[in-house]
């Protein structure tokens, strides 16, 4: 009997190509027969690699399970070496979030701060410095020099 | 070219475009030593500032940060034993030796001679071999276009690393990106979901920085905590002696023109073409057994070589419209930003543009050898930056660079979005490089595909086998598609390892 954990990563990404594509697929049918000519054979394509993809996660999940886990050049992800980088990404989703609200200039220092304090700097005058110093240099280069108009959020226009 | 080349002067010679230049150097060079930071990474962040600048100085920037950032590479490599890109990977075997003589600073002297004369050598050739190579574009029509763009799509095999099959998979998810937006031909929106922002597509930039720079981000912070490097003793003369460069001249031609070669194919890139050259070198040499022990061809050939495939890389970019590497796919998002199609055009309707660029990337390459000599020492000290002043600076410049292309907030949840699926694709062994080309060429694929079928009148094997530039291409797709499994049994007979291809800058 197959364990779950000890399941391949190419099992699970072959599985979720396929049934990915199967959606995108049912989506053609409300499409005009032009448009949907070069979706389907797009996703045709992403359906065979899927399935190759399925059947080599199935060897390599019998090799792993056999104890043959050597023979497997990829080894199954380790979540747990995943979780630094996905509270990094939250991090990142919480900033963007907030720069409607309190706008780019005062989200990216939130951000940059509490994001060095994450990666363990102790510095504060180092970490002030940095965050300093990316937002002058931010502002003279997007708004001053290329005129962007950065998000000023809704905490400046009230 | 002449008539472009003569009104030269006016167009280079302007403070954006001096100041573009010497940014992209010194900015390039500081990237490339940086561990972790690559080319694709600084042309991708750096795409969204030229948007505002005109064309000539914001080409001329991301070329110039091209070529300095593979030189860069080597300045770590040398010092501190960690290649800054995988292009530099070959230059620490002989590079590192010195340092650990004594001979640091000699080491980077050859390095920066050999980068100068490769990077200069393959702008030179751009210069001369692109136009007649543009004209060859002229012939092409909806089938010739549809190939070509089938022909860069399997050069994602080449780019993809361990697995073919992944690598395609990676294409073809590039491909099906693309299909977001409205139908050209229908009108119809297609998977936009009701987001009005996806009728005109995906944006190309943010989806670039996302895979390029938040996913290497998310790379770094699995590393947080680890030792820190120990820079070698830097003494030495810096500038090879009179004698000393005419004994590495052929090495460094030799190495200039593989590299060339290898640019010029797509696909294969700096590591490659350095790791070529640097058994090229070692085969030459009377002194072949020295190799490895601090050796000065050990050094001169991989970073002659290296550079010298930015400007071949540029060719069938320019000419054809055919990125055939990540940061060729990167700096097309440049061109198209800047509303400017690869092909003849280029060479004639926007020649004042393009030849300005070429010209630029040549004055890009000779900087590279004066601000290199002076800054070189200094820059190493900046791979000491700890993660956690890098990351953070760049995810800022990931947002601003995402919502600054078109001032849109949706932008920025793309790069996010994009930046965990290209996370998840490099840690399962799908590397974001082939996407991004097919993001690039799916377009002119579909384009070329629905017109072909309109123009065979049912018989579209025969329409295609009835045209002898089809053929040739299709003789090029089946050898691209093979070239992998060639590649791979050469490189185990030679045996170099290689890393994942895609990364090569």
């Amino acid at each position: 009997m197959i364990m779950r954990k000890n399941i391949h990563h190419d099992l699970w990404i072959g599985v979720l190509m396929c049934l990915v594509s199967v959606i995108l697929l049912l989506r053609t049918e409300v499409m005009p027969a032009g448009a949907a000519q070069f979706p389907k054979v797009i996703l045709g394509c992403f359906i065979a690699f899927g399935l190759w993809i399925a059947y080599k996660g199935i060897v390599k999940t019998l090799l792993i399970q056999k104890g043959h886990e050597d023979q497997v050049k990829d080894k199954p992800l380790a979540l747990k070496q995943m979780s630094r980088p996905m509270a990094c990404l939250a991090g990142v989703i919480v900033y963007v979030a907030i720069i409607k609200i309190t706008g780019f200039f005062v989200a990216s220092t939130i951000f940059t701060l509490l994001f060095m304090k994450f990666y363990g700097l102790k510095s504060l005058k180092k970490m002030l410095l940095v965050t300093l110093g990316m937002n002058v240099f931010l502002y003279v280069l997007f708004v001053m020099q290329l005129k962007v108009q950065l998000p000023e959020g809704m905490l400046n226009l009230m | 070219m002449w008539d472009a080349l003569i009104h030269l002067g006016d167009k280079i010679m302007t403070i954006q475009f001096l100041l573009a230049m010497t940014a992209g150097v010194v900015g390039g060079i500081i990237i490339g030593a940086l561990p972790g930071l690559s080319a694709s990474m600084g042309v991708a962040l750096l795409i969204p500032v030229t948007f505002g600048m005109d064309p000539i100085a914001g080409l001329t920037m991301l070329t110039a940060i091209y070529t300095a950032a593979i030189y860069g590479g080597s300045i770590s490599s040398i010092l501190i034993h960690t290649p800054g890109t995988p292009a530099s990977a070959a230059t620490a075997l002989d590079g590192y030796q010195m340092t650990l003589k004594g001979q640091g600073l000699r080491a980077l002297g050859i390095s920066t001679v050999s980068s100068c004369i490769g990077g200069t050598i393959s702008g030179v050739a751009l210069l001369f071999l692109a136009p007649p190579l543009a004209l060859l574009s002229l012939r092409f029509s909806s089938p010739e276009y549809f190939l070509m763009a089938i022909f860069g799509l399997t050069i994602i095999a080449s780019l993809a690393g361990d697995s073919i099959v992944k690598g395609l998979a990676s294409g073809v998810f590039g491909l099906m990106v693309g299909l977001v937006g409205t139908d050209i031909l229908t009108g119809f929106p297609r998977y936009t979901y009701g987001f009005v922002e996806l009728e005109s597509g995906i944006s190309l930039v943010p989806a670039m920085i996302g895979f390029f720079s938040l996913s290497q981000v998310m790379i770094q912070a699995e590393k947080v905590g680890e030792t820190k490097r120990v820079i070698g003793e830097l003494a030495g003369r810096f500038l090879p002696t009179w004698q000393e460069f005419k004994d590495l001249l052929p090495t460094i031609g030799r190495s200039s023109i593989i590299g060339l070669l290898v640019g010029i194919l797509p696909g294969a890139g700096g590591d490659i073409a350095s790791w070529v050259s640097y058994n090229e070198a070692k085969r030459f040499s009377k002194n072949s057994h020295k190799f490895g022990t601090g050796f000065a061809e050990g050094v001169a050939a991989p970073e002659a070589a290296n550079n010298a495939v930015t400007g071949g890389a540029l060719i069938p970019l320019l000419t054809l419209g055919i990125p055939g590497s990540a940061v060729a796919a990167i700096l097309m998002g440049g061109l198209m930003i800047q509303g400017l199609q690869p092909g003849h055009e280029l060479f004639t309707k926007h020649a004042n543009i393009t030849y300005s660029v070429i010209f630029g990337f040549i004055m890009a390459n000779i900087l590279m050898g004066i601000v290199g000599a002076a800054i070189c020492k200094y820059v190493v000290k900046i791979t000491d930056i700890s993660q956690a002043v890098l990351s953070p600076i760049i995810v800022v410049l990931s947002v601003v660079g995402s919502f600054a292309i078109d001032n849109s907030v949706f932008d920025i949840y793309v790069m996010v979005a994009f930046g965990l699926v290209g996370y998840l694709m490099r840690k399962t062994g799908f590397h974001p490089a082939p996407a991004v080309l097919a993001i690039v060429l799916g377009s002119m694929a579909e384009a070329g595909f629905r017109q072909s079928i309109v123009m065979s009148k049912g018989d579209l094997l025969g329409y295609y086998l009835g045209r002898p530039l089809c053929l040739v291409l299709i003789a090029l797709i089946l050898l691209s598609l093979l070239s992998p499994v060639f590649m791979k049994w050469w490189q185990k007979k030679q045996g170099i390892a290689v890393s994942d291809g895609s990364d090569e800058e």
